[in-house]
C-alpha cells in the first residue's frame, strides 16, 4: 500500500547535491591547505623572498614570473656566460631553462632555496646542450672538425676585472665553476656542490686549488704589465 | 698582490638581450595558465610508503596465512619504518638532506647489507658446479633460483617505477643517486616479498634469487632516475 506522503517526492536530491559540493569544498580546501608546507595562502601580501614569489608562481600567478625573471635572469645568465662562453648559447639556454622551470614549477618544494635550483636546471641544459652540440655537423668548422671561434665575452669595464674575468676565464673548467658558483653567484659550499652533483669537500677542495691557480695567473699578468 | 676582487666581478652583471625575456612571455601565454598541481614532500612520502604497502600486499597475498599475521605485520612494518626513514632523508625537499657522500654509501651499504643478510641467513651451500651444472638437480636449481628472482624482480620494479613516478622531476641536483635510492627501496620490498614465499635456505639461492634483485633493481632505477627525476 502507498501512503500519500510516498507519493509526494521529497526534495531530497537538490540537498543531498547542495550538501555534496559543500562537503567537496570543504575538502578541497582541507586537503590544499594540508598537501602544501606553508598553510593557506595569504594573496594581499608582498612576498618577501623569491621563495615566497616562487610559490606564487606554482599557484598560478604568472606575474609573479616577472619578478622571478628581474632576480634570477642576471645571476643565471652570468653563469650561463662563464660556462659556454658564448653570449647567444648563453641567452637560448636561459629560454630554455625558464622554459623548463615552467613545466617543473608543480615538483619544486615550496620553501626550498630557488637559486641553486634553477641553476641545477640549467647546468643540466648546459650538459645537454654540450652534448647534442659535439654532434651536430652545423656546429663544426669547414674542415668538419674544429669548432668555429667563439667570443663575446660581455664589455669589460675595468683592468682589474677584466684580468680577473680573463684568469677565470683560463681556469680548468671544473675550477672555474667552483669558483663562479660560490664566489661570484654567492651560493654556500653545499648549495655549490648540490648543483654541480658532488660533495661539499670537492666544492671546498676545486675552490682552494682553483683559487691558488688564480693568484698565480693574476701574479704572473701582474708581473708582465709591470715589467712591460 | 691583493685577493682577486670577486665582489667587482659579482656586481657586473651582464644581462640577456630584451628579447629573451619577450620570448619567454611567448612561450608563457602558449602554456597552461593553471596552477601546477604541486604535491608537497610529505604528500609524496605518504603515497610512497602507501604504494610501497599496496606492493607488498598484492604480491605476497597468498604467503599471509601461510606465515601468521604477527609476522607479516612486523616484518612490512620494520620494512616501512626502514624505507620512509630512508626516503624522508635522502629525497629531495625544501631543507637540507644528508649530504652526496652519505647518501653514496647509505646506497652501496644498502645493497651490501641485503648480499649480507642472505649469507648469513643460509643453513648449507651447494657448490658452483652444482648449481649451475647439468642434471636434474642443477636445473632445479637454477628454476627456482630464477622463479624467485621473477617474482622479486617483478615487486621490485612495480615498486621502484611507482616510486620513481611519484617523485618524478623533483631532483634537479643528483637525480641519478635518489633513483638509486628508490630502487634500492623497491628492491628490498621485492626481496622481503619473496623470502615470505620461499623456505629455501642454501646459500647461492638465497644470495642469487632473493638479494641480487637490490643490484640490478637498484642499478636500473639510477639509469630511470637520471631521466625521469630531472626536471
Amino acid at each position: 500500500m502507498v501512503s500519500s506522503a510516498d507519493s509526494v517526492p521529497l526534495p531530497l536530491g537538490p540537498a543531498f547535491l547542495r550538501l555534496f559540493e559543500a562537503l567537496e569544498a570543504r575538502a578541497t580546501l582541507v586537503w590544499s591547505s594540508v598537501a602544501r608546507d606553508d598553510g593557506p595562502e595569504v594573496r594581499d601580501v608582498e612576498p618577501a623572498t623569491l621563495e615566497d614569489w616562487m610559490s606564487r608562481y606554482v599557484d598560478g600567478d604568472l606575474g609573479a614570473f616577472e619578478r622571478i625573471y628581474a632576480e634570477l635572469g642576471p645571476k643565471l645568465f652570468g653563469y650561463l656566460l662563464r660556462l659556454t662562453r658564448d653570449r647567444a648559447r648563453a641567452e637560448d639556454l636561459v629560454q630554455i631553462t625558464f622554459a623548463k622551470v615552467h613545466r617543473a614549477r608543480g615538483s619544486y618544494f615550496r620553501g626550498a632555496p630557488l637559486l641553486p635550483w634553477v641553476l641545477a636546471i640549467a647546468r643540466r641544459s648546459f650538459l645537454d646542450e654540450r652534448r647534442h652540440a659535439r654532434v651536430r655537423p652545423e656546429d663544426l668548422s669547414y674542415d668538419g672538425n674544429v669548432p668555429e671561434p667563439k667570443q663575446d665575452q660581455p664589455a669589460l669595464d675595468s683592468d682589474v676585472v677584466e684580468a680577473l674575468e680573463r684568469a677565470l676565464t683560463n681556469l680548468p673548467p671544473a675550477y672555474a665553476e667552483a669558483i663562479q658558483l660560490t664566489k661570484v653567484t654567492g651560493l654556500s659550499t653545499q648549495e655549490a656542490a648540490e648543483v654541480l652533483g658532488t660533495t661539499k669537500t670537492a666544492v671546498k677542495l676545486r675552490v682552494h686549488r682553483g683559487y691558488l691557480l688564480l693568484r698565480r695567473q693574476l701574479e704572473s699578468s701582474h708581473d708582465e704589465g709591470e715589467s712591460s | 698582490m691583493s685577493d682577486p676582487d670577486f665582489e667587482a666581478l659579482a656586481r657586473r652583471r651582464p644581462l640577456p638581450h630584451p628579447r629573451v625575456l619577450e620570448a619567454i612571455r611567448a612561450d608563457l601565454a602558449k602554456a597552461s595558465p593553471e596552477p601546477a598541481r604541486a604535491l608537497s614532500r610529505g604528500t609524496r612520502l605518504a603515497l610512497s610508503v602507501l604504494l610501497l604497502f599496496a606492493g607488498f600486499a598484492a604480491t605476497t597475498f597468498g604467503d599471509w596465512f601461510e606465515r601468521g599475521a604477527l609476522w607479516f605485520l612486523g616484518a612490512a612494518g620494520a620494512c616501512f619504518s626502514l624505507g620512509a626513514l630512508v626516503l624522508s632523508e635522502t629525497l629531495p625537499g625544501p631543507r637540507t638532506r644528508l649530504g652526496l657522500g652519505a647518501r653514496r654509501a647509505l646506497v652501496v651499504s644498502g645493497v651490501a647489507v641485503v648480499l649480507v643478510f642472505y649469507s648469513i641467513l643460509a643453513d648449507d651451500y651447494v657448490t658452483l658446479a652444482e648449481f649451475f651444472g647439468g642434471g636434474s638437480r642443477g636445473r632445479e636449481h637454477v628454476s627456482h633460483a630464477l622463479a624467485c628472482l621473477a617474482h622479486a624482480l617483478v615487486t621490485g620494479f612495480l615498486c621502484s617505477t611507482g616510486l620513481l613516478l611519484v617523485w618524478a622531476r623533483t631532483d634537479p641536483f643528483t637525480p641519478t643517486w635518489s633513483g638509486a635510492i628508490l630502487g634500492l627501496s623497491g628492491s628490498w620490498l621485492g626481496s622481503l616479498a619473496v623470502s615470505l614465499g620461499c623456505r629455501a635456505t642454501e646459500g647461492l639461492h638465497l644470495i642469487l634469487g632473493h638479494g641480487m634483485v637490490a643490484v640490478i633493481a637498484t642499478l636500473a632505477a639510477a639509469l630511470l632516475g637520471r631521466k625521469w627525476l630531472r626536471p
